[in-house]
């Protein structure tokens, strides 16, 4: 008898049907490159990735929470929440750059758990449980800031943000960590396993023995995680956060790279792959439009169309 | 002659669904239309509903060729499916429903409640249907459901109705009750071309059958003087064995035993027992607790009070976990729902309920996972292509197969199986059969939930018979006959 194995002429084509987006950002960067002088440098290309490293770092995050069929609105005061944390660390007990991630971490997975155990225990729903922690952690951090900004005090921080390491901006590296070791928990883990079955039908997850609320609590403590680790990256970027304006619209920014990377919002379905080329390709639109000067304003409208553009496409290929 | 679908062809992706296939539909005549899943069953009716369009082939009505190009305009012509899955609105009433995207309109603005309940109840009564017109669709059992269907399919004036197992999710006095209007209907010169897997019930209402296999027409005639056996041997094309393997007969120790379980108003009061290399089954009509029984001791659900002993010790089953870890496998009735991850592969569901197995420290070890899949592919003898294909690609006894994969690979020592071979074709029945039998001579125990009782009757060791959420009584093998168990399932 012939033994079914893992068939590898259709996994090739497989691959490129599950990562449509992932060769249309390369279409994309070759239609740049061609269109622009100067889009294909080195500096240039680099500026992409660093632009892209703080919304990248927070939709690895929530990438884990759509899997599971739910939504992640916190992410933006998260990153607010911990970058003032990770900031006062810096000045009041002189953290340095390992500290802050420690602290950045930690703080957003304790958010992240708190978001993930409303959501379980409290049987609310993930949009309203994370609709509400948005607005109470952003507040909060608002109101015992006064609203204002925190500063930072070290110089490494600067190195994180605006150094090079090999001719790579510095603040590249823990994001293309973050996202392998994403990849390796999702497609290599028993966890990873979870996530799929949980957000692909959760009832026949559960009835097969799953822990259905672990695995839902940890999805939203690594969400919590990503904005914590973005908050390092920020505060490295900016050297302050301002508690009224940082973060804003993060959470959609992330969602939008999520949902343009091939991710269902029903959960199940979804790639690390997609979901870096979703934030990379948002990334190179804003880069490209720079270049050709386009208006910031305009540039908001366009990426709205292209997410309809290429959600669109996605859904006719489905239904076929 | 109402209907002639001439030499239809349609392949999908390269696969011949349906070759040269030829039907005919008389008026006023009940046909029968059976073959094992994936026979081309469906396909051949969705070119009916205007679903699919063939490849080749020509169809006519009333001696009249058409194109049926979508579903409204074979529901124009005068053609309705009466699917399994019943496609009605729960909150809307029984005439709202009836006249849903067909509503009367006064003024051409406001929905004509008054119409279209005075016009439900007339249609109704021409059937002598009992049904409130304005009674919404979740205060109606399966079998009520299927009836507004089916005077959904009236009210548009159709001549032809395709019934998909109607009987499927009815108990057996439902079915009775549709086999009586489908006699009607007969005489009021409606077609039906009526789809089954239970061939003991073609013979008293069907005219003529129509045997498909692999994409062909195997033979259309009439039912007289055409056996169950042969129907089914025509179905799978080979001698059929004895459907029924020759039941355990060595019992080990006592595996589970269940006292006074309650959780009211689904069930109460029930004591039941499984011993090592025993089947039992549970017998009853729909909403008599049997499923919902099992849900609970599986932990999906929490009791009010009882006890479950295992193995001589009570336990205590908070949630699915604590009963897979026990030994407990939980064959559930819906595949779809809660049996199987549709897009995900045979691999990952199989070895989903004990991932332990195949992985080390948290990761999952390829190797060993493919190895143990590959063993459980070839011990059950499933047909699956490829390892990472989902297993929505599957036909239904092979998915089933899956599911049995699963508990097999999480060590299961009791197999409850909650509809076995529901959707299943004759084929696989038997293999599903065999296997319920391999477990319990392998030292397992098996409890078998169906609504079918010739499967109870041919597997059980013992039979346990609810009523209303009680255990009306337990009847061994060699007393338990059809009129017995029903005579307790109805509570007479």
């Amino acid at each position: 008898m012939q033994q079914p194995t893992f068939v590898t002429t259709e996994r090739y084509q497989r691959w490129f049907s599950r990562n449509k987006i992932f060769v249309t950002l390369i279409i994309l960067v070759f239609l740049a490159s061609i269109t622009s002088d100067y889009f294909w440098t080195w500096n240039n290309i680099m500026n992409v990735f660093r632009q892209a490293s703080v919304i990248g770092m927070i939709a690895l995050g929530v990438h884990f929470v759509v899997l599971i069929g739910k939504l992640d609105l916190s992410v933006g005061s998260i990153l607010v929440f911990s970058g003032a944390i990770i900031l006062w660390g810096q000045n009041l007990f002189n953290f340095d750059i390992p500290g802050s991630f420690l602290l950045g971490a930690i703080s957003g997975i304790l958010l992240g758990s708190l978001n993930g155990i409303i959501v379980t225990y409290g049987r609310v729903p993930s949009f309203i449980t994370t609709l509400g922690t948005m607005f109470i952690y952003r507040y909060f951090m608002m109101w015992v800031a006064d609203a204002g900004a925190i500063s930072g005090s070290r110089i490494s921080h600067t190195f994180l943000g605006h150094g090079y390491w090999l001719g790579i901006p510095v603040v590249v590296f823990p994001l293309i960590l973050a996202a392998i070791s994403a990849h390796f928990l999702l497609s290599r883990t028993l966890f990873g396993r979870y996530i799929y079955a949980v957000g692909q039908n959760p009832r026949a997850a559960y009835s097969s023995g799953a822990n259905i609320r672990m695995v839902t609590v940890i999805a939203f403590a690594l969400s919590g995680m990503a904005a914590g680790l973005g908050a390092v990256l920020e505060t490295a970027r900016l050297n302050s956060i301002s508690t009224a304006n940082s973060g804003v619209y993060y959470e959609l920014d992330a969602i939008a790279a999520v949902v343009l990377g091939g991710a269902s919002l029903r959960g199940g379905k979804g790639t690390i792959l997609g979901t870096v080329s979703g934030v990379l390709m948002f990334s190179i639109l804003n880069n490209y439009m720079n270049l050709q000067n386009v208006s910031t304003y305009l540039q908001g409208v366009l990426k709205g169309l292209l997410i309809f553009l290429v959600l669109y496409r996605q859904n006719r290929l489905r239904e076929e | 002659m109402i209907l002639e679908m001439k030499g239809i062809t349609k392949t999908f992706y390269g696969v011949k669904a349906l070759q040269d296939v030829s039907f005919e539909l008389r008026k006023g005549e009940v046909h029968a239309l059976v073959g094992e899943n994936g026979a081309g069953k469906s396909t051949l009716m969705k070119v009916l509903a205007g679903i699919h369009v063939p490849d080749k082939g020509a169809i006519e009505l009333k001696g009249k060729a058409v194109h049926i190009g979508s579903p409204h305009l074979s529901q124009k012509l005068g053609i309705s499916i009466i699917h399994q899955e019943l496609n009605l609105v729960p909150h809307m009433s029984v005439a709202e429903n009836i006249f849903l995207g067909r509503e009367q309109k006064v003024a051409g603005l406001f929905s004509n409640f008054k119409g279209m309940i005075g016009q439900t109840k007339q249609l109704l009564d021409q059937f002598g249907l009992k049904l409130n017109p304005s009674e919404p669709i979740y205060n109606l059992s399966i079998g009520e459901r299927q009836i507004v269907e089916i005077a959904k399919a009236l009210s548009m004036k159709s001549e032809i109705m395709i019934m998909d197992e109607p009987t499927a999710v009815l108990e057996e006095s439902e079915a009775n009750q549709l086999f009586t209007l489908i006699r009607r209907f007969k005489e009021q010169g409606v077609s039906i071309i009526y789809i089954s897997h239970r061939l003991h019930e073609l013979k008293g209402i069907c005219d003529r059958i129509t045997v498909l296999r692999d994409g062909q027409n195997v033979t259309t005639r009439s039912l007289e003087g055409l056996a169950e056996r042969d129907i089914a041997n025509l179905m799978v094309g080979r001698e059929l064995k004895e459907m029924y393997p020759a039941r355990p007969e060595r019992f080990g120790d006592e595996l589970l035993k269940v006292e006074g379980l309650t959780l009211a108003p689904h069930f109460e009061d029930i004591h039941f027992h499984v011993k090592r290399g025993e089947i039992i089954g549970f017998a009853g009509l729909i909403g008599a607790g049997r499923t919902e029984l099992m849900r609970t001791l599986f932990g999906d659900w929490k009791a009010q009070s009882g006890t479950v002993v295992w193995k001589g010790e009570p336990i205590r089953i908070r949630n699915p976990l604590d009963a897979v870890k026990l030994g407990f496998g939980f064959a559930t009735e819906d595949r779809k729902g809660s049996g199987l991850l549709m897009e995900m592969n045979v691999a990952q569901n199989m070895t989903l309920s004990n991932p332990a197995k195949v992985s080390r420290w948290n990761l999952i070890r390829r190797k060993s996972e493919i190895k143990v899949v590959r063993d459980k592919i070839q011990e059950l003898n499933i047909k699956a292509k490829a390892l990472n294909g989902p297993v929505k690609n599957l036909s239904g006894g092979n998915q089933q197969k899956v599911v049995i994969a699963k508990w097999l690979v999480s060590d299961s020592e009791l197999f409850i199986m909650d509809e076995p071979t529901r959707g299943i074709d004759v084929g696989a029945r038997s293999e599903i059969y065999n296997l319920i039998v391999r477990f319990a001579t392998e030292g397992k125990a098996v409890i078998v939930i169906s609504s079918e009782l010739p499967e109870l009757l041919g597997l059980c060791n013992r039979i346990y018979v609810m009523h209303r959420g009680r255990l009306k009584g337990e009847i061994h093998e060699s007393d338990a006959n059809e009129q017995n168990i029903m005579a307790m399932a109805t509570g007479l």
